[in-house]
């Protein structure tokens, strides 16, 4: 007699999407869209050491690109601007020449990412002094998912100010208008760097648990204060870099 | 202009050194990611040099104790259960588990702590003056006295000891059937919030640890407190 195995019925498991499906996958691209996306996984993985070492230079892509991408957007509209709408403090060194295009590309890309590796041990050092368990590591991995942020953002909002620029210059709006125009344009990259700022200041204030209980309530307070003067510290650094980078490479 | 000119080459040097080091270091990933890590790396070399350091560190050593005695084999065990039951999250309930990973860290170095804390009590309480015998009869009236409050101290001691053993113990095996728990819901299919439930229960009493520890050792300074004065 063959005994046939009773046959159970399938239980139907609930299956969650999208957080570990997002998860699993780092590349640049789908790390760009947790950053939209899934705020808060991002800073859980920036809690797991073993993946800090991969995200950093993704982070780094994704801010890089988008950085590259503004600039020369800024230096196509710079060349289709007629010479006297040029902001003042690129007139000085402004032609039609390959220099200046170039060298506000790397003054933008490269200024506005090593301004962020001036301020960490700063942020570092805040991190300490709030009390929060925090390694240097996770430190840079912080500032880059902020940097990562800002970048999405100015990408976000690069069409739309194009697209206003553009109309501007097509439809020969006056002068002065102009000149206001693009000199919004090359501070666009610190209007979306209030993104990133809050994006850091999520982060971090996500770290207020690795307060011991006792202080956790006074030291978040401190914390949160902290993180603040970090980002005006890195707000006041930044524009300096970008100038004295666009300085020399203009010469 | 020419200092300008020479730190940025000085820069650069330091960056091609980091960069070859970013090679060197981690060979992992497609040939892509690791071109693209290299070439990030000389530019932005400052960002790279924790991760090149963190791989130098030495792995905390600090808790590690000499021989293993009955609580270090205990916790050694159960840590290896944690961190087993913990993995099984992976791909489950990865977010608390990413979230908490810091607070384990914490119930290990706070097991670690109040087992050395119980091997220190239990060193003097060994110590052949510290043993509570019945002290010196015939002693004048005043030395018997103080004799007697020295052992009411010293029982004290060993209570406390006793205490924080059972505590030890408690919570190893608490543990130990959390872990089980987590294992049977990923067994049994339940949804993840079941165990995001179990491990913050956990998480949870990793400060309840802390907080024991603190209030064992505010009392028994409050003991010491009251023991000085009585002697005076």
């Amino acid at each position: 007699m063959i005994h046939t195995m009773h046959l159970m019925d399938a239980v139907e498991v609930p299956t969650v999407e999208s957080p570990g499906r997002l998860m699993g996958d780092h590349s640049a691209l789908s790390l760009a869209e947790l950053l939209l996306k899934e705020r808060v996984q991002v800073d859980d993985l920036l809690r797991d050491d073993s993946r800090q070492v991969d995200l950093i230079p993704r982070f780094l892509v994704i801010a890089l690109v988008s950085f590259s991408a503004y600039a020369w957007a800024m230096v196509l509209l710079l060349h289709a601007a007629p010479n006297g709408s040029v902001p003042s403090v690129l007139a000085e060194g402004w032609s039609l020449s390959v220099r200046p295009a170039v060298g506000l590309w790397l003054a933008y890309a490269v200024g506005l990412v090593a301004a962020t590796g001036i301020c960490l041990p700063s942020f570092y050092f805040y991190g300490l002094l709030a009390g929060v368990k925090i390694s240097f590591l996770q430190v840079v991995t912080h500032c880059l998912k902020g940097q990562a942020s800002t970048a999405i953002m100015l990408i976000g909002i690069l069409p739309i100010y194009v697209a206003v620029a553009l109309g501007m210059l097509i439809f020969a709006a006056p002068v002065e208008v102009q000149q206001m125009v693009l000199s919004i344009g090359l501070v666009l990259p610190f209007i979306a760097g209030l993104w990133g700022v809050y994006s850091i200041y999520h982060g971090f204030m996500r770290l207020a648990d690795t307060l011991p209980g006792r202080f956790r309530d006074r030291r978040t307070c401190f914390l949160r204060r902290l993180t603040v003067a970090w980002a005006a510290c890195y707000t006041a650094v930044t524009p300096l870099m970008i100038y004295a980078l666009w300085t020399h490479f203009v010469g | 202009m020419d200092l300008l000119n020479s730190s940025f080459v000085l820069y650069l040097m330091i960056g091609a050194g980091v960069g070859l080091a970013v090679y060197l270091a981690d060979r992992a990933g497609t040939r892509t990611e690791r071109c693209i890590r290299v070439a990030t790396a000389v530019p932005f070399w400052p960002l790279y040099v924790p991760v090149l350091l963190r791989g130098a560190g030495p792995t905390s050593a600090s808790n590690e104790l000499e021989p293993l005695d009955d609580m270090a084999a205990a916790i050694a065990q159960v840590d290896r259960e944690l961190q087993a039951a913990l993995g099984s999250l992976r791909g489950w309930a990865e977010s608390v588990l990413t979230r908490e990973k810091v607070r384990f860290g914490e119930l290990h170095s706070a097991w670690i702590a109040q087992a050395q804390r119980i091997r220190e009590m239990d060193c003097f309480l060994s110590l052949p003056e510290h043993t509570t015998g019945t002290g010196n009869k015939g002693v004048i009236e005043r030395l018997q006295q103080n004799e007697q409050a020295r052992h009411r101290n010293l029982q004290r001691i060993q209570r406390l000891r006793d205490r924080a053993y059972n505590d030890l113990m408690g919570t190893l095996a608490w543990v130990r059937e959390l872990v089980s728990m987590i294992h049977l819901a990923k067994f049994t299919g339940a949804p993840a919030s079941r165990a995001e439930e179990i491990v913050a229960q956990m998480a949870a009493g990793v400060e309840g640890l802390s907080e024991v520890t603190w209030h064992e050792e505010e009392g028994f300074e409050k003991a010491n407190t009251i023991v000085r004065l009585s002697g005076r």
